[in-house]
């Protein structure tokens, strides 16, 4: 069943440089997290679970 | 008598009929399969058995989420695979009697909160079509609303139950990470997703979400507040436009009313807390997408394969300290939530904004509508704690969304709320469209 009214979402022109500008936030965002303040906080916590 | 499964399954049909060239709520629809399963639902029925808690009950299933001899698109442009089997959550509903309508419109790959899709055609809103329906899930909330289902299985990685489901006035729920399998379901961030159902009120929602979970149904939950002790989050209610900030405390001083005592909140810095949800989602959404990405890179829309393609430019470092990031954060909600039995926040700080808009005003400023979207809801999507929304009255000819916020397990007791300002509020429904 298709819809009768078109979509509205606009696309923009660059694709690349918004692949670029996401990056450049994500790296700011990363950077905004100190190492120093995980000292000793583990990534994934455990224990596993054997079957 | 109560009306048949087949009455039921007949008026959400109708509905669709009628419904889904405005609102492009499904995707795919099968309507000689639906027949014929509530067809299997009123034999059943008839020959004196019980077909399970959810008989007749019509069901719109996100098209993230495999239904056996229907397509899934993950609401990408050329993307599809075709399951021999229901996903664990589809095989359950099915078993416990509900009837499956069609697949549910989707931002694309469940990766957007607005309900827009460049390939599929953007949901409509069934309060007012101009405006957007919220998202990912938006498909099955807006069916929901329209009556085009009685419920449906969305899934939630940033908010992709809860703001549709404010959105578009109906209840939903991110269950506790892990209580619903998600097997059969296309992954957007593995570590933050969870598969939850959408439905008109809390007891049909409650019923779904037992379903969903594998576990024999609760009784309706009960209405009794008094004695819990609820927090409002304060930094996420300053966010919200005045219409929404107004139904909210409305909402409050009703479950106030109801004996509950209300108290003010600080969530921990909630700025923190998004960029560590971004940056987890960003790595996981890039390896989830990997066994295709570069054959299909092309064919997604530019905004979706930045967010996608921006995670393999992160080094695995700044994943892994996001995620050591997201256990400080998990501790400092916990300590937040000390002493009380509930958060109570706003869904979205705005009423569901023009489907064209770029920006909304949030508080006099201007802001992009996705940030807006995601800004109550974003930043607590990282904790493993149950989520509700519930319609908490109409402002401006829409609807506005309460989210209840609890520690992991706790569905029950959010339910328990959600039914209180539920029973203030009164049932609401679009408009006839």
């Amino acid at each position: 069943m298709a819809a009768s009214l078109a979509p509205v979402t606009p696309t923009p022109d660059d694709p690349d440089a918004l692949v670029a500008t996401e990056l450049a936030e994500l790296e700011a965002l990363a950077a905004g997290l100190p190492a120093d303040e995980v000292d000793g906080v583990p990534p994934v916590q455990g224990p596993q679970e054997w079957e | 008598m109560g009306v048949s499964a087949v009455d039921r399954v007949e008026a959400a049909i109708a509905a669709t009929e009628r419904l889904n060239p405005t609102l492009n709520a499904y995707l795919h629809v099968d309507f000689e399969r639906t027949r014929a399963e509530a067809a299997e639902v009123r034999a059943i029925e008839a020959a004196g058995a019980r077909p399970g808690p959810l008989a007749g009950m019509p069901v719109c299933v996100k098209d993230i989420v495999d239904v056996a001899g229907m397509p899934t698109t993950a609401g990408g442009a050329d993307w599809v695979r075709h399951p021999e089997e229901d996903a664990t959550v589809v095989a359950r509903l099915r078993a416990a009697g509900a009837v499956i309508v069609g697949k549910g419109n989707t931002n694309e790959f469940a990766c957007g909160i607005d309900g827009r899709n460049p390939h599929k055609g953007d949901c409509r809103n069934p309060w007012d079509p101009t405006r957007l329906s919220g998202g990912s899930s938006s498909g099955p909330a807006a069916a929901v609303a329209a009556g085009m289902a009685d419920g449906a299985i969305g899934s939630d990685t940033s908010g992709s139950i809860r703001v549709p489901a404010a959105l578009c006035g109906v209840v939903g729920i991110r269950p506790t990470r892990g209580l619903v399998p998600a097997d059969g379901v296309v992954a957007l961030a593995w570590s933050l997703d969870a598969v939850g159902p959408l439905a008109r009120d809390v007891a049909g929602a409650a019923l779904l979400l037992d379903v969903l979970a594998g576990r024999p149904p609760a009784p309706a939950p009960r209405l009794a507040v008094d004695g819990l002790r609820l927090g409002v989050a304060t930094s996420l209610m300053g966010l919200a436009e005045e219409p929404v900030a107004d139904a909210l405390a409305e909402a409050a001083a009703g479950l106030r009313d109801a004996g509950a005592e209300i108290v003010d909140r600080e969530i921990p810095d909630l700025e923190r807390a998004t960029a560590i949800h971004r940056l987890v989602q960003a790595c996981e959404v890039a390896a989830a997408h990997a066994p295709w990405f570069e054959r299909q890179r092309d064919r997604y829309a530019p905004e979706v394969r930045a967010r996608i393609e921006a995670g393999y430019g992160l080094p695995a470092e700044a994943y892994l300290r996001a995620q050591r990031h997201r256990h400080l954060f998990t501790r400092a909600f916990a300590a937040a939530m000390d002493g009380v039995d509930a958060i109570l926040a706003p869904a979205s700080p705005v009423l569901a904004p023009p489907i064209a808009a770029e920006e909304t005003t949030v508080r006099g400023e201007r802001r992009p509508v996705r940030g807006a979207l995601l800004s109550c809801v974003a930043p607590l999507s990282q904790l493993d704690c149950p989520m509700v929304v519930v319609p908490a009255g109409v402002r401006e000819g829409l609807p506005v969304g309460l989210q209840l916020i609890g520690r992991p397990g706790s569905e029950a007791l959010l339910l328990r709320v959600a039914a209180a300002v539920e029973s203030n509020v009164g049932p609401i429904r679009p408009p006839v469209l």
